[in-house]
């Protein structure tokens, strides 16, 4: 990957964050002058994804050594029209991928949302890989972006 | 996110003004069902012109009231969704299964419900 630019922020796993968190892609977007277009798709799939992790992934599991809380880390890497969104956090071991697709087709009567979340995300990004590295959870999203 | 009512003869509209996103999410349920409660038989219509986001906790949002309104027997409809939060809308099914009755504008959602 021929990386043009790149940053990265670490949030604390609250609710409260998720404001800071979408700020700091705001500001990438910005910054880079990226098609105003795509953003609503970046910054749907990080919210999935962090709120996931703030109210399962870390449910029960005490913080990493030296910290009195659950930290996540989010970075960004553009390689031209590609960019790459990767979360970090050091709750259960969660693969997103691996869980049972939704039913789109189901009436409303039947209709839960559980799991809507992650079909958003696979549907709004080329590719989503999920990895396990030690006590650490990584998810990886790779979307492009459409340029004029 | 700012909900504004309208409040007209036999439909009530609510436009969704900002982000509808996990932090807003419980209070705009909140204020969607003030809303049906004191419709007493009046339609909803939600003017998504100026809804800016979606997320799943927003769709939530949509599905709990579509399901109430429904078992209230109130007619609900969503008018002049922007393209993007159209397209959340679409690949969560909520189109094509008919959730909640999508228009392209507010006009034609508020013919929808009164017809």
């Amino acid at each position: 990957m021929a990386i043009s630019a790149a940053g990265s922020i670490v949030v604390r796993a609250e609710v409260a964050e998720l404001g800071r968190l979408g700020g700091f892609l705001t500001a990438f977007w910005e910054a880079h002058d990226l098609p105003l277009a795509d953003s609503m798709r970046f910054e749907l799939s990080l919210e999935e994804v962090f709120i996931n992790v703030v109210t399962h992934g870390i449910e029960g599991v005490a913080p990493p050594v030296g910290h009195d809380t659950h930290l996540v880390t989010m970075a960004l890497a553009l390689d031209g029209d590609r960019l790459e969104m990767v979360v970090e956090d050091h709750g259960q071991a969660f693969d997103p991928l691996g869980q049972p697709e939704v039913d789109t087709d189901a009436p409303i009567e039947d209709r839960g949302i559980g799991g809507l979340g992650i079909h958003l995300v696979k549907t709004l990004m080329q590719d989503v890989r999920y990895e396990r590295t030690g006590d650490r959870n990584r998810l990886i999203m790779m979307g492009e972006l459409t340029r004029s | 996110m700012d909900i504004n009512v309208d409040n007209r003869a036999n439909v009530t509209i609510a436009s969704l003004d900002g982000r509808l996103d996990f932090e807003a999410a419980d209070t705009a349920q909140v204020k969607l069902r003030e809303l049906l409660g004191s419709a007493s038989g009046k339609a909803l219509v939600l003017d998504g012109a100026s809804l800016s986001y979606v997320s799943s906790a927003g769709l939530r949002v949509f599905l709990t009231i579509a399901k109430e309104a429904k078992a209230a027997g109130v007619a609900v409809a969503v008018g002049a969704l922007q393209p993007a939060v159209q397209q959340v809308f679409d690949i969560s099914g909520f189109s094509k299964t008919k959730i909640i009755d999508i228009q392209s504008t507010v006009d034609d959602a508020v013919r929808a419900v009164t017809r």
